[in-house]
Formats: structure tokens, sequence, C-alpha cells
């Protein structure tokens, strides 16, 4: 049995076609004299060919890393010190998305047929209204595509778990490094958004984009620079196409993205923050007039200072009573003789607009 | 004569309506206060709102007066005079003098008064020691006027006019949206600086006498009544001498408004624009405006160009303004120092140039070589290609027809569809390239110095892929993502302990090259999504 158990590790090997020639020989010829190792390889094709048939998901960054650690832990947690070109070809990682995605497949279907009943015993559970994240592996998993939340379904590698906003409590817990965001309008007709996001695995978290756990979600994402695999951007794009709605403004949202632009080192995210700043409703905050008096003195990027002192003669004009901060901050743009010239008029502009 | 009749009877009915809005309140007060100030002390008079003149004397001590006036509005006449009261009560007005004699302080307490009902105005005329110092802030002034002073000046108000007469020491004066007019009426005793934002400066001097002279009009002009100005303009700032070099400084500067230096006795609309008697320094070449426009652009002040259609070739450049062409038939050469570029469709070669303000470019035909110190810079379409550039700010290009560069100090460069080779370039902002559908093959190359890249392209296209990513996450894997196979990822560590990852090979076969490059970020080439499916 000690030879099964060592010719059974490169069944998935075997499998993906990654084994050398001889290793290849061995195996094959163990399988053929061993009845218990032909059953167990049977059922690895089987399983393989299952998964065939599964529609394709992206393999959440972290556990396809600690995958890849866990399998060749050198190729991917040592750095390679300037390889010599002899030492290449063990250097060289395959880049190709789908093996990696199958052999991230395999070690779940496997965790799947062991784990597989207690899953089945909690997807029945109907869901409590939990912190969202301390607690979210315990609600119920359904399909992306269905978008049917909490029904009972079979579990496979390509679902991700659906909540409603409003079953999560609007608090989270620590500072989850939640990646791959992506936002969903299943139905534009309805007014439900959606933000899907890997964290241990694939969530989606559906509701209103008034709910306030959907609001708490979404300044999250926005604060946190855990997204480095996706563009900043996108982001504040889609939190400025929805919430540019009246009806769904929110503060929090524009604290969020106060902080973005007051924080951010990538100047796109913050160009895009203040942008969207300008075109939301409920924007004229405390902490968003002083994220833009902060941009307009002191952001090395002319764009952005020229969008915060449009925001600001935004809010000017539209008879909002700016404080002596910014009153001090236009006139110091306006006469800066070093500052750019479209800034300074559009300074001058929004001060010509205020009526003490 | 029907619609004069209709429109008197509707009027009338208007004012009888509004008439209660119209009434209000008002009740004023008049004081008489002296204080005890030695002729080296210093005076500061404060108000939020009213006016202030102070007449300079030969005699220590001030003297002011002040008329207060409250008004209230209501149209239940009892409320109205609770407010009234209110107003009274909360208006103060205070003086005070320090222990030594040195300083007094003229003061009016008011709240706030947007949104109460009632309003304040305070008259001040203050009679104190010409050579002890005066400060004067008020918010929002009818006049400030200052009078035969010789200590030093500071005023400033946020509007209103401030004028001073016969002020000869050492004077500051700032205002926001209020003008400004300096009358010495004998030599300066010494250094002189007006500014404001939004309002004109006059400064009438007496014939003959000599002192610096620095001006500054950015969005207006810099004119004279007399002839001995000697100095050099760069751009909208003058700095030289008014009729002998040498002595105090006069300071002079506005943002949207004119400044006016004249002989006394002489008026404004006499005046000469600096920009034609005086000549013009070398400009930095960062400030430098296309050849063919730097006539245009000499012309002072704000001047917009909005066309709907034009035939022919387009040559404009203006110092500030906005350019906006619906349509031209022809070449376009266009220039602001700072303003709004908006173009609609151009079927010529075309060329903008803006020292700051963005650009919204429709469907250019020809050679598009578009540049902006500051700003966004949008384009339909450069079916031509050429070369686009923003020292901050985001392009965004929804198609490339030819060879297009893009360039940007910071912010985002987004192609919708390159049906050319594309090569972008920022210093810090995502890049996301989308390559036309039909296209086989072409060049392209991305370079984020901070951000990422994202590069859709179609299921077969070819390409001789080389990414470099350099990340200071030393277990990073997921940085590079493809959705085509057969690349290979190289991992060395680098200096300031930094992994650089490499990634090549061919896809589809190979084809042009595809050169990508991100710091602080990741690289994504995906398939675009098959229409129809």
């Amino acid at each position: 049995m000690a030879d099964c158990s060592a010719l059974r590790e490169n069944l998935p090997m075997l499998l993906t076609e990654s084994i050398d020639p001889a290793r290849r020989e061995l195996t094959h010829e163990h399988i053929e004299s061993c009845e218990a190792c032909t059953a167990e390889w049977l059922a690895y094709k089987e399983t393989w060919n299952v998964l065939d048939e599964l529609p394709e998901v992206e393999v959440p960054a972290r556990v396809k890393q600690r995958f890849l650690a866990a399998v060749n832990p050198q190729a991917v947690v040592a750095p390679v010190v300037a390889p010599a070109p002899a030492e290449k070809a063990d250097n060289v990682v395959p880049f190709t998305r789908k093996p990696a995605f199958k052999w991230v497949a395999q070690a779940a279907a496997v965790a799947l047929l062991v784990g597989g009943s207690y899953f089945a015993g909690q997807r029945t559970a109907t869901p409590e209204p939990a912190p969202m994240v301390a607690q979210q592996q315990e609600l119920t998993p359904a399909r992306i595509n269905s978008v049917q939340e909490f029904s009972p379904v079979s579990m496979s590698l390509a679902e991700t778990r659906v909540l409603d906003a409003s079953t999560l409590s609007p608090n989270i817990e620590g500072r989850p490094d939640i990646t791959n965001v992506k936002f969903v309008d299943a139905d534009p007709s309805d007014d439900a958004i959606g933000v899907s996001f890997d964290i241990t695995s694939r969530w989606t978290v559906k509701g209103s984009p008034n709910d306030k756990s959907m609001v708490r979600l979404l300044s999250y994402v926005l604060e946190s620079e855990g997204q480095s695999s996706s563009p900043r951007s996108d982001a504040i794009d889609w939190v400025r196409q929805t919430y540019s709605d009246p009806q769904y403004s929110h503060p929090e949202i524009a604290n969020a993205l106060a902080k973005v632009l007051r924080t951010d080192d990538h100047e796109g995210a913050r160009i895009n923050a203040v942008d969207t700043l300008k075109t939301l409703p409920a924007s004229s905050t405390q902490q968003t007039r002083e994220a833009l008096i902060e941009a307009l003195k002191s952001d090395p990027n002319p764009a952005v200072r020229m969008k915060a002192v449009d925001a600001l003669a935004k809010l000017a004009a539209a008879g909002e009573r700016l404080d002596p901060a910014a009153l001090d901050m236009l006139r110091q743009k306006a006469g800066q003789a070093d500052e750019n010239v479209y800034v300074r008029v559009k300074a001058a502009e929004a001060l010509g607009n205020i009526r003490p | 004569m029907n619609s004069i009749r209709t429109l008197s009877a509707a009027l009338a009915l208007a004012l009888l309506v509004a008439s209660p809005l119209l009434a209000a309140t008002t009740k004023t007060s008049k004081f008489e206060r002296a204080l005890p100030l030695g002729m080296a002390g210093v005076l500061t008079v404060r108000t939020t709102t009213g006016s202030v003149e102070v007449v300079g004397v030969d005699e220590g001590g001030v003297r002011f007066t002040a008329i207060k006036t409250v008004t209230a509005f209501n149209t239940d006449k009892e409320k109205e005079k609770a407010l009234l009261a209110e107003a009274d009560r909360l208006v103060e007005l205070r003086e005070a003098v320090s222990a030594d004699g040195r300083n007094a302080l003229i003061h009016t307490l008011a709240p706030a008064m947007s949104g109460r009902g009632w309003r304040v105005d305070v008259r001040y005329v203050v009679w104190m020691p010409r050579t002890a110092d005066l400060r004067v802030e008020v918010v929002k002034s009818q006049q400030i006027r200052v009078v035969n002073m010789i200590g030093n000046v500071s005023v400033k108000n946020f509007s209103g006019t401030i004028v001073l007469e016969r002020v000869t020491g050492v004077a500051n004066v700032e205002s926001t949206n209020g003008g400004i007019v300096y009358m010495p009426q004998q030599r300066l005793g010494g250094n002189v600086t007006l500014k404001t934002v939004n309002g004109n400066i006059e400064a009438i001097v007496p014939d003959g006498i000599g002192f610096q002279w620095a001006a500054e009009a950015l969005a207006g002009d810099v004119r004279s009544t007399i002839p001995g100005v000697r100095g050099r303009l760069s751009g909208p700032a003058f700095r030289g001498s008014v009729n002998a070099p040498g002595g105090p400084t006069l300071t002079t500067a506005t943002v949207t408004g004119n400044v006016f230096l004249l002989r006394a006795g002489t008026q404004a609309a006499a005046a000469r624009s600096l920009r034609e008697t005086i000549p013009q320094a070398p400009v930095p070449p960062s400030q430098q405006q296309p050849a063919a426009a730097t006539l245009a652009a000499s012309r002072a002040g704000r001047r917009d160009m909005t066309q709907q259609f034009v035939q022919g070739r387009v040559d404009f450049a203006t110092n500030i303004g906005d350019i906006s062409i619906s349509e031209l038939r022809g070449d376009a050469t266009l220039s602001t120092g700072a303003g709004e570029v908006r173009l609609g469709t151009v079927t010529g070669t075309c060329r903008v140039t803006s020292l700051g303000g963005p650009l919204e470019l429709g469907d250019i035909f020809g050679l598009l070589d578009a540049r902006t110190q500051a700003g966004d810079v949008t384009i339909q379409a450069a079916r031509s290609g050429g070369s686009v550039q923003t020292g901050g700010g985001i392009i965004r290009l929804v198609y490339a027809g030819g060879p297009t560069s893009l360039s940007s100090a910071g912010g985002d460069i987004i192609v919708r569809q390159a049906a050319s080779s594309v090569n972008a370039e920022t210093r810090s902002g995502d890049i996301s390239i989308s390559v036309d559908p039909g296209a086989k093959t072409q060049r392209l190359g991305a370079k984020t110095a901070k951000g990422n890249v994202v590069l859709f392209l179609p299921p077969r296209f070819g390409a001789d892929v080389d990414i470099t990513v350099i990340t200071t996450d030393a277990n990073a894997t997921h940085l590079i993502e493809s959705s085509f196979g057969a690349l290979s990822v190289q991992r060395e560590q680098i200096a300031g302990g930094k992994t650089r990852l490499r990634a090549s090979g061919k896809i589809n076969g190979g084809g042009e090259r595809l050169e990508l490059f991100a710091e602080g970020g990741g690289v994504q080439i995906k398939t675009q999504p098959v229409p129809g499916r």
C-alpha cells in the first residue's frame, strides 16, 4: 500500500499530462496491476470529465496562490534571482490559466467529496442577519446566474454565494482582504445592484443601493487598497453611475470618495473620485469639503486640482456656504502665480459666485 | 396696445401681491465715541457689513460716529417687530483700547445674518492720527475709504470698493470681489500692494513721480496713460518702472479684472494696453503657443470662440477663453492659455493646444495633435491617428483609426476601439485598450508606472507578447492574467525589494509586438465577448 499512496500522488499530473514519461509509465503499470488504484484512477477521470462540463469561473487569486504554493513552493514562493539560462526551465511557471484552474478544481472536488455532506446540511438552513464577513460562510450559497438566493442547490465550483444585503449587518468586522471585485446589474429593470468579490470564496451581495449594508460594502470597496488586480477606477465609475441618481444619494458614499481623494496614491483613482464627487447629489459633507480643499491645496496632479476647484465652484454656485478655509484656499489659488492658469481662473470664478 | 395694457395689469397685480413681502421695518441708531490712541498707535476697524471711512488728522486720539441700521422682513408685523428687536440686540458695536494705549479696536459684533429675516448695516466715520497705523477688515462693504494717512494702512474685504486717497505710506490692500482705487496725490512713501481677484484696480498718480511697477491681470489687461512706463511683459505679468527706475514698488494684481495706471487728470478710457507698448519677454517653452496663433493671442483678456460651422482653415488663439466649433471643414490650429476646447467634426488635420483645460474632440478625420497641460482629453474618433498628451488628466479615445500615441502625466487612459497601433503611457493610472474586433494583429504598447493594464483582444488576435510587472509583493501570482495560453512567466528580485514578473510568448501563433508594463498593479489580457452570444 505504500507504493499505492506514493503513486496516487501522480494521478492528478497523469490526468493533466504534466508528468514526465518515466513516471507516467510507472504509474500506468501500477494502475493496471492494482485494483484499488484502478478504481481511484477511474474516479479521478470521471470527476475530471464532470469538471469539464462545468462553466468556468475565475479562481480567487488567494486560493490559486495558496494552492500553487502547496503544489510547488519553490516556483511560487521563493523568488528567483537572475536565473541563468540553464536554470530557466526550473524557474518558469507554465502560464496557462486553465490548467491552474483545473488543479484547483481537482483539489476542490476532492474537498467537496469529503465536506459535501457537511455543506449539504448547512445549505438548508435559513440565514440570519450576521456580521458581513465573519459569519458569511454559514449562509446559504446559490448559483451566480440564478440570483435566487438561499435555494438549496447542488454544490459546485461554478457557483458564487449570493447574499441579500438586507440580511447582512452593515458592520464589516476587521479589514477583510476582498479582491477581484465585479459589479453586477443582473436586471436593469429593477433597482437592485450586486457586488461580487473573492474573500475565502466567491460572494455576491445583492440589494438596493440604499441598503445600509450595500452602502457600507461599497464604501469599503472604494476605500480598500487591496484591489490591485482590477482597475481602481472601475469601482468609482460604477458608484458614479449608481449614486448620481438623487434617490440613492448617500453621504457615506461621498465620504468614501473623499477618502480616496485624500489618501489614494493612484492618480487616476483620485481624478475619478473628485469627478464623481461633483456629480453626487449628497456630496457636500464636512469631509468632502475638507478633502476638496486639501486636494486643491496640495494634490500634485493638476487635473485633480482643476476638478476640486470645479467642485467647490459648483457648491458655491448652488448657494452652499463655504467656510473661511475654503474661501481662503480659493483666494490663495486665484492669486498663486505658479498655479495652472485654468485653476486660477476657475478659483476666481468660484469666488465671483459667492455672496457673503 | 392691448398687450401693453395686459402687461401693465399683470405688473400691478404682481406688485399688489408682492407688497407685503417687500415691506420691512427699519431702526436706525447713532453712536458717537472717542478713544485714546497715540500718534504711533494702531487702530483696527473690524465689521461684517456696511461702510467705513477713515480720515487721518494731525492730533492724537480716535473719534468715531457709527450709524447702525437694522432692517427686519416679515409679513406678520408682530413677528417683524420681534425680529427687529432681536437684530438690534444681537448686533453690538464695541470699542476697546489696550492698557498701554498703543492699540485701539472698533468692532461690530454680529451673528451670521443669512436666513434670520433681518439684516444690518453699520456706517463708520473715524478720525484718527494720520501717523498711526490702520487696519480695516470688512466682509461685505459698500465702500471703504481711507483718506490722508502716512502711517501703514492695511485694508481687507470680500466685496465692495476700496478707495485710498492721499495715502502715501506703506499700503496693503486685498479684496476678493471688490475694486480698488488708489490716489496718493504725491510721491509714494513706501511699497504699495493692491490685489483683488474679481475687481478692477485703478492707480491714479501725479505726473512725473517715479516708482517701480509690477502688474498682472491674468484674464484681463494692464493699461496705462503714462508714457514713461518701461519694462517687460511676460504673459499677463508686467515688471518695470514708471518715469524713473528705483523707488518704492507699486504692485497691482487682479485675476479677472483690469489694471489701470493713470496719470492724474486722465481717464481710463484713454489708457493703452501695455501689450501694444511694451515688448514681450521670451516665453518659456512650456508656455509657448503655436506660432500661427501668436498674433491673435497677443490680444488681452478673455476671448471665447463659438462657431457652429466653419468652411476652410481656422487659426485661433486666446490667452483665456473657451473654443467651441461644431463642424469644421478644413484644418484647425487652435490654442488657449486656459479654457475648454470642444470640437465636433474636423475634416482636416487638427492641432489643439491648451495650457490648462479639458479637450473634448469629436470626429477628427485628419492627423490629430492634441495637448493640454492639465485636464481630461476625450476624443470620439482619431481616424488618422496622431498624438494626444495631457499634463494630468484622463484620456478617453473611442476610436483610433491610425497609429496613435497617448500620454498622460497622471490619469487613466481608455481606448474603446483600437483599429490601428496604439501606444499608451501614464505615470499613474490604469490603461484599458479594446482592440477592434476585426483586427488580426497590430502593435500595441501600454505602460503605467502605477496602475493596471487591461487589454481586450479578439479571440483570433495574434501577437508576440512581452509583459512586465513590477511589484512589491514577492509572492504575487495573480498580477498577470491572460485568457490566451502559451505564455511563460519568469520572476526575479530587483532593487528596492521589488519583484519583476515577465511573461512572454506567442498568442494565436504570434504577430505584431504587444508590449505591456505595469508597476504597482497588474496586467490582464482578456478575450472580447463575441457579439450575439
